[in-house]
């Protein structure tokens, strides 16, 4: 019988890999994905169809450190006639009439986000692209994190430009 | 990219879905014979060494029979080993055309250090001597073909997996560096291992199964040649789970999606199934069960591909957006100057205008209210006597006030911009001057 041994070990040795691959998997699924949102907008149709400019709704961006983002109010002063039969602009009338904010899920998550300054403003300011970190979000249905904003990563475009990568420039 | 840019049309969704299954079919093609050329060099030019310190005449004949297994003539190198390379070239050139990502130096540099690996190790296997009488000559040979051929895959894989990160893609003075990345050792590892798998259910396949080969009649060193492919497909079976975890999880996020991780847990099953039959064959005293190892290994390669091909196609699903969306502005600017010439000989009809204007440009406009858009008898009269301009306006808009969003292109037919034009400039005609209608 001890020469069969090496089988139920080897099937408990392949089990445990396959629930850590799974467990990986729902990891990815639960934290990692893009995540859905209170209603599915889509940066498709009001970036790459209407031709919206990025700074119509996110308004703050060269002006803040925060890009900003929109209020239900901004969204109504042209849902409040257009595509008014579409289950989803009537969730967002919902919110509308009920005087409620939206409660965006947030996209871009950062790993270590203590001692760590960013501002959108100064990288508008230097000509960086919208797309440059966050992607062509105009053939995005549903916005996902294109870039891992890690450290190495930026550093790497502060190099390519020039930029300062002194520590104090990011970091305080 | 230039090159590919200019040459290359934007794929149809068809001809990208026909790209993925070529990409696998390649994979399927080119890794498990590179994995076994890898693995029975190595194996080979062990028994080689061992060989000549001893003088063993099996270890001698185990030397030879290994590389006549996996290179038995240039047409399986040519087919097998060389030809998938352009192939893939074309496919990676086509998938990723009009992106920031170099095809002229990574994956060409690779493709052709691998291609030239196969004259020195051909070359070795034909030095080899059945006898026993090796030397340090033919070591040589097939030392410079395994490390020529690692090499070249080693490049390749960087190139591949480079691909499925796209944020590094614009960094392009970056090229070599990139090659130390963990993603890239680790894939290289699983295929050195998974390329040794391969190579031990060869040989208990190649040598025991196969009806175009004769049998082997010295017993003796049967039972040693099942042995030692069944202990190597045991071995690195048993690794091979390791190895695969640290390529997950150095894989970047944008390039995963759930199928990546089901197919990854998948390979594990079939990986299992052949530990079970690589047990078998050591405690059977007759060889058994090398096919079936042989096409279950296959199948992991096979969905190892097709994993592959999954995580390219999650990473640059905008990138493929953008090329479809070029595709179909192509064909719209075709379709558009057909209904121009057709448009020509069309009568304007005012009615038709209205009923357009009424189902469509109303969602957003009113003649004398500020709605999405502006007031249009605000704007309209700039266009008296300039239906042309009215018209190329409406086909293709453009933001003039910035206190209202951008009009997006309502799509329409020819014809029918044309009849809401004559319609718009006849209301603002009557409404203003109270003259008659003006004819378009």
């Amino acid at each position: 019988m001890k020469k069969f041994l090496p089988i139920p070990a080897a099937f408990g040795y392949f089990t445990v890999f396959v629930l850590i691959y799974l467990a990986l998997g729902y990891d990815w699924y639960r934290n990692k994905q893009a995540p859905d949102q209170p209603i599915a907008f889509s940066h498709k149709i009001h970036v790459g169809r209407v031709g919206l400019d990025c700074r119509f709704c996110h308004e703050t961006v060269d002006k803040s450190t925060y890009a900003g983002i929109p209020s239900v109010q901004k969204c109504m002063s042209c849902h409040a006639n257009v595509a008014t039969d579409r289950p989803e602009v009537q969730k967002l009338a919902g919110y509308w009439e009920r005087q409620e904010a939206m409660e965006w899920n947030r996209v871009h998550r950062i790993r270590i986000r203590n001692h760590v300054y960013f501002s959108h403003k100064s990288h508008i300011r230097a000509g960086i692209d919208c797309a440059d970190c966050h992607g062509e979000v105009r053939y995005m249905d549903k916005v996902r994190q294109v870039s891992s904003l890690e450290m190495g990563w930026c550093v790497s475009c502060h190099q390519s430009k020039n930029a300062s990568t002194d520590c104090l420039t990011c970091h305080m | 990219m230039e090159f590919f840019s200019q040459y290359v049309i934007p794929p149809t969704r068809g001809q990208l879905e026909l790209l993925r299954y070529l990409l696998v079919l390649t994979y399927a093609i080119h890794l498990p014979f590179v994995g076994m050329v890898i693995g029975a060099t190595l194996l080979s030019l062990a028994f080689n060494a061992r060989d000549r310190d001893i003088a063993n005449p099996t270890f001698a004949r185990m030397s030879k029979d290994l590389m006549d297994m996996v290179l038995p003539n240039r047409v399986v190198v040519l087919v097998f080993g060389v030809l998938p390379l352009p192939a893939l070239w074309m496919i990676y050139g086509q998938w990723l055309s009009k992106s920031t990502v170099s095809m002229f130096t990574l994956l060409p540099i690779g493709a052709l250090v691998v291609a030239l690996s196969f004259v020195p190790l051909m070359a070795y296997r034909s030095s080899l001597d059945p006898a026993g009488r090796n030397s340090q000559v033919n070591f040589g040979l097939g030392g410079i073909g395994l490390a020529t051929l690692l090499l070249g895959m080693y490049i390749l894989i960087g190139a591949v997996v480079r691909f499925q990160d796209p944020e590094r893609w614009h960094l392009a003075h970056d090229g070599f560096r990139w090659l130390l990345s963990f993603n890239v050792i680790w894939k290289f590892g699983h295929l050195l291992l998974s390329g040794l798998a391969i190579t031990g259910c060869g040989i208990l396949f190649f040598f025991f199964n196969w009806s175009g080969r004769e049998p082997i009649r010295d017993a003796k060193y049967a039972q040693f040649m099942k042995n030692f492919g069944a202990s190597v497909l045991l071995a690195t079976v048993i690794l091979i789970p390791v190895i695969g975890f640290f390529y997950l999880i150095t894989t970047p996020t944008i390039a995963l999606s759930g199928a990546v991780y089901v197919l990854a847990a998948a390979t594990l099953v079939i990986l299992f199934l052949v530990f079970l039959l690589a047990y078998g064959a050591i405690l059977s005293p007759r060889p058994r069960f090398g096919a079936r190892a042989f096409i279950l290994v296959l199948a992991v390669f096979l969905l190892t591909g097709v994993g592959d091909q999954l995580t390219l196609v999650n990473a640059t699903q905008e990138h493929s957006a953008a090329l479809l969306t070029e595709a179909d502005e192509i064909k719209a600017q075709i379709e558009l100057e057909r209904e121009a010439h057709r448009a020509a000989s069309q009568v304007v009809d005012v009615a038709r205008g209205e009923e357009v204007f009424k189902t469509v440009c109303m969602t957003c406009h009113r003649m004398d209210e500020r709605l999405v858009g502006p007031p249009l008898k605000t704007v309209l009269p700039k266009y008296a006597g300039n239906v042309d301009g009215l018209i190329s306006f409406i086909q293709k808009p453009e933001k003039v006030n910035p206190e209202y969003p951008p009009m997006p292109a309502p799509g329409l037919p020819l014809a029918d911009i044309k009849s809401v034009a004559a319609y718009l400039l006849g209301e603002v005609d009557d409404a203003g001057t109270s003259t008659e209608s003006p004819q378009h």
